[in-house]
C-alpha cells in the first residue's frame, strides 16, 4: 500500500508527460485531457496558495498578533492594506469596477516612484558607463591590448583586444540604425546600416542558439524524469 | 500532363529532403537526446571566465571565513525558478548549494513567488542532508519573499521583521544563524538562480541601491539578456544554462573529491550514524541514507553534464537539418531558376 502512494503520483506526472509529447504526433484527445489538467490544476494551485501562504501568514496571523500585542496601530495598518487590496475583486460586476482604480493607481504610483532611480542606475549610467570602460576600470579602446597581442599573437590576445572595440563600435552602429531608420542620405547613416544589421543578427542568433538550448534542457529535464528518476524510485520503493 | 509535371518535380530529391514529416524529425531529436542520456555519456566542458568568477567569489568568502572566524559572511540565495525551468535551474542550485555547504558558508534562502516554495524546500534539503548541515545554523529558508522588491530593501537593515517566520513557522527571532545574517553588511554575496526576470530586480535593488554584489544563475533563454550586466561587471559572474551548470558541477565535484574523497557513496552511507542522529530535526530532513537515495544523489552529481552529452547530440542533429535544409533550397531554386531560363528560350 506504502509503495503505491509513493509511485502513484510520480507515474501520474509520467502519463501527463508522455500525453503531452503526444502533440508531436498531432493534436488529439489525450493531448487536450492533459492540457486541460494542467490548466485547471493550476488555477486551483493558485487560489490555494494564495490563500494558505500569502493571506493567511501576512495579514491574518500579523493583524492577531498585533492586536493580542496592542500594537493597535499596526493591526489598523495591515487591516487597511488588506482591504485596499480587496478591492480588486470589484471588477467582477460594472457597476463597482471604478473601485479597483484605487488599489491599481496606488501601486502604479507606488512603483513608478520607487522604481525610477534604480532602473536609472542599473539599465542606464551603469551600462552607459560599460560602454566606455570595463569592470576593472580600463577603457575598451585600449590599444595596450593590442600591442600585447602582436607582441604575443595567441588567440585569447586577440580576444581580449577586440572584445572592448566590438563593443563600442556595436552600440554605436546599432544605435546610429535604430535612430535614423527613416530615409536618411547622410553618409555615414548609409554605411553603417549593413554593418549594423550583421551586429543584431549575431545578436539575435546567439540569443536564438542559447533559446534552442534551453529548449532542449526542458526535453533533457523529462526524459530525466521518465528514463532515470522515476524507474530509480520505482527500483528503490520495490525494493531495489 | 500538368500533374505529371507537378509529380515528378515532387520525386526530385531535393523536394523531398526539405518535405520530411515532422514526426520523423521529431523521432530523431528523441533518439540522439535519449541515446547519450541511457548511455551514462559524460563529456567534458571547458569552463568560462563567468562561472569561474562565480566560483571564485564562493572562495573567497570561505577564505574570509577562515581568517574571520567572529565576522563570517554569508550567502543570500533568491530561489527565483519553479517548475518550469527545473531542468535548467534544477543543477545550477544543486551545484551552488554542494559548493556552499562543502565550505561551512552560512546560507539563507527565500523565494519569491508561491509555486517556488516547494521546491526550494526540498532542493535545499536534500542537499544540506548531504553534508550534515544543521537548520537554523548552518542555513535556513526564510519561506516566501513576496513582493521581492519589498524584501530586497528591508534586507538593507534587517530582513527579520518582513518575514515574521521562517517558512516552517519557526520565529525568526529564535533562529540563531539570523542573528547575524540579516542584512547585506553581511552577506558576501547574493546569489539569484532564475528563470526569470528576477536577476534584474536583485540588481536594481540590492546591487545598484546597496552596493551588494550579486551572481546569476539563469536560463540559457534568459541569459542573452543578462550578458550585458555581466560583461559590466554589474552581475559578479554568471551561470547560464545546462553549460554554465555543467561547468560549475565539473568544479565543484573537483572540489568535493579533494575534500571528501574519489568515493562519495561510502561517505553518504557512513555519514549519519545511531549517535548523531539526533542531533538533527527529521522536520527537514530524514538523518539516514538507503540505497536508492545515495544513487540519486550520485545520479544528481552529474545530471549536467549528462545533459551536456544529449546537448551535443541535439545540436549537431539540428546543424546537420540546417544544412539539409539549406541544400535542398539551393537546388530548388537552381532547377527553377533552369526552368524559367529554358522558357524564355535563354
Amino acid at each position: 500500500m506504502e509503495a503505491i502512494s509513493i509511485l502513484f503520483w510520480p507515474t501520474i506526472a509520467v502519463l501527463l508527460s508522455v500525453a503531452i509529447y503526444t502533440f508531436l504526433w498531432k493534436d488529439n484527445m489525450v493531448y487536450k485531457i492533459a492540457e486541460h489538467i494542467f490548466m485547471g490544476v493550476s488555477v486551483g494551485y493558485s487560489i490555494a496558495y494564495s490563500y494558505h501562504k500569502i493571506l493567511i501568514p501576512k495579514l491574518w496571523v500579523p493583524v492577531k498578533r498585533f492586536l493580542s500585542q496592542g500594537n493597535y496601530i499596526l493591526a489598523i495598518y495591515f487591516i487597511f492594506g488588506g482591504l485596499i487590496g480587496l478591492l480588486y475583486i470589484s471588477r467582477f460586476t460594472d457597476k463597482t469596477s471604478w473601485l479597483s482604480r484605487y488599489p491599481i493607481a496606488i501601486t502604479v504610483g507606488f512603483y513608478a516612484g520607487f522604481r525610477i532611480v534604480p532602473v536609472w542606475m542599473t539599465m542606464v549610467s551603469k551600462q552607459l558607463n560599460a560602454t566606455i570602460k570595463d569592470p576593472t576600470g580600463s577603457p575598451l579602446l585600449n590599444g595596450k591590448l593590442f600591442e600585447a597581442f602582436f607582441n604575443n599573437p595567441t588567440w585569447g590576445n586577440f580576444i581580449h583586444a577586440i572584445n572592448g572595440p566590438l563593443i563600442v563600435v556595436g552600440v554605436l552602429l546599432v544605435l546610429i540604425y535604430f535612430f535614423f531608420s527613416f530615409s536618411n542620405d547622410n553618409f555615414v547613416v548609409k554605411i553603417s546600416r549593413k554593418p549594423a544589421l550583421v551586429i543584431l543578427m549575431l545578436g539575435f542568433g546567439g540569443a536564438f542558439g542559447y533559446t534552442f538550448m534551453a529548449r532542449i534542457s526542458l526535453f533533457i529535464g523529462r526524459m530525466n524524469f521518465i528514463f532515470s528518476e522515476w524507474p530509480e524510485l520505482i527500483k528503490s520503493t520495490l525494493g531495489g | 500532363m500538368a500533374e505529371n509535371k507537378e509529380q515528378k518535380q515532387k520525386d526530385k530529391w531535393y523536394v523531398q529532403i526539405m518535405s520530411i514529416k515532422k514526426p520523423y524529425v521529431y523521432l530523431g531529436m528523441f533518439l540522439v537526446v535519449i541515446i547519450p542520456f541511457l548511455a551514462n555519456l559524460k563529456i567534458k566542458t571547458y569552463e568560462t571566465d563567468l562561472v569561474k568568477e562565480v566560483y571564485q567569489k564562493v572562495e573567497k568568502i570561505h577564505e574570509y571565513n577562515l581568517n574571520h572566524p567572529d565576522k563570517k559572511k554569508g550567502v543570500l540565495i533568491g530561489f527565483d525558478y519553479g517548475p518550469s525551468t527545473t531542468p535548467e535551474c534544477d543543477p545550477i542550485a544543486y551545484s551552488v548549494f554542494r559548493h556552499l555547504f562543502l565550505r561551512d558558508i552560512p546560507i539563507v534562502v527565500w523565494a519569491p513567488y508561491g509555486p517556488y516554495l516547494e521546491l526550494a524546500d526540498s532542493r535545499l534539503n536534500r542537499i544540506a542532508k548531504e553534508y550534515k548541515a544543521n537548520y537554523g545554523k548552518d542555513y535556513v529558508f526564510m519561506g516566501l519573499a513576496y513582493p521581492a522588491t519589498a524584501y530586497m530593501v528591508s534586507t538593507s537593515s534587517d530582513l527579520r521583521p518582513v518575514f515574521n517566520t521562517d517558512y516552517y513557522g519557526n520565529d525568526v527571532y529564535d533562529l540563531k544563524i539570523l542573528d547575524r545574517f540579516n542584512n547585506y553588511d553581511n552577506f558576501g554575496l547574493v546569489i539569484t538562480i532564475s528563470g526569470t526576470a528576477m536577476p534584474e530586480y536583485w540588481l536594481r535593488y540590492a546591487n545598484s541601491l546597496y552596493n551588494q554584489e550579486v551572481s546569476v544563475g539563469t536560463t540559457a533563454v534568459n541569459a542573452a539578456k543578462f550578458y550585458p550586466y555581466a560583461n559590466s561587471g554589474q552581475f559578479t559572474g554568471m551561470i547560464a544554462g545546462l553549460k554554465g551548470a555543467a561547468e560549475y558541477e565539473q568544479k565543484v565535484t573537483r572540489l568535493e573529491k579533494e575534500l571528501i574523497g574519489k568515493d562519495i557513496k561510502p561517505y553518504l552511507r557512513n555519514l549519519y550514524t545511531e549517535k548523531n542522529r539526533s542531533k538533527f530535526n527529521k522536520e527537514y530532513f530524514n538523518p539516514k541514507f538507503n540505497e536508492g537515495e545515495i544513487r540519486t544523489a550520485m545520479l544528481r552529481r552529474h545530471q549536467a553534464g549528462r545533459g551536456m552529452s544529449s546537448q551535443f547530440g541535439a545540436h549537431i542533429y539540428v546543424i546537420i537539418l540546417i544544412i539539409i535544409g539549406n541544400i535542398g533550397y539551393f537546388f530548388k531554386r537552381k532547377a527553377e531558376k533552369d526552368r524559367t531560363k529554358r522558357r524564355r528560350g535563354v
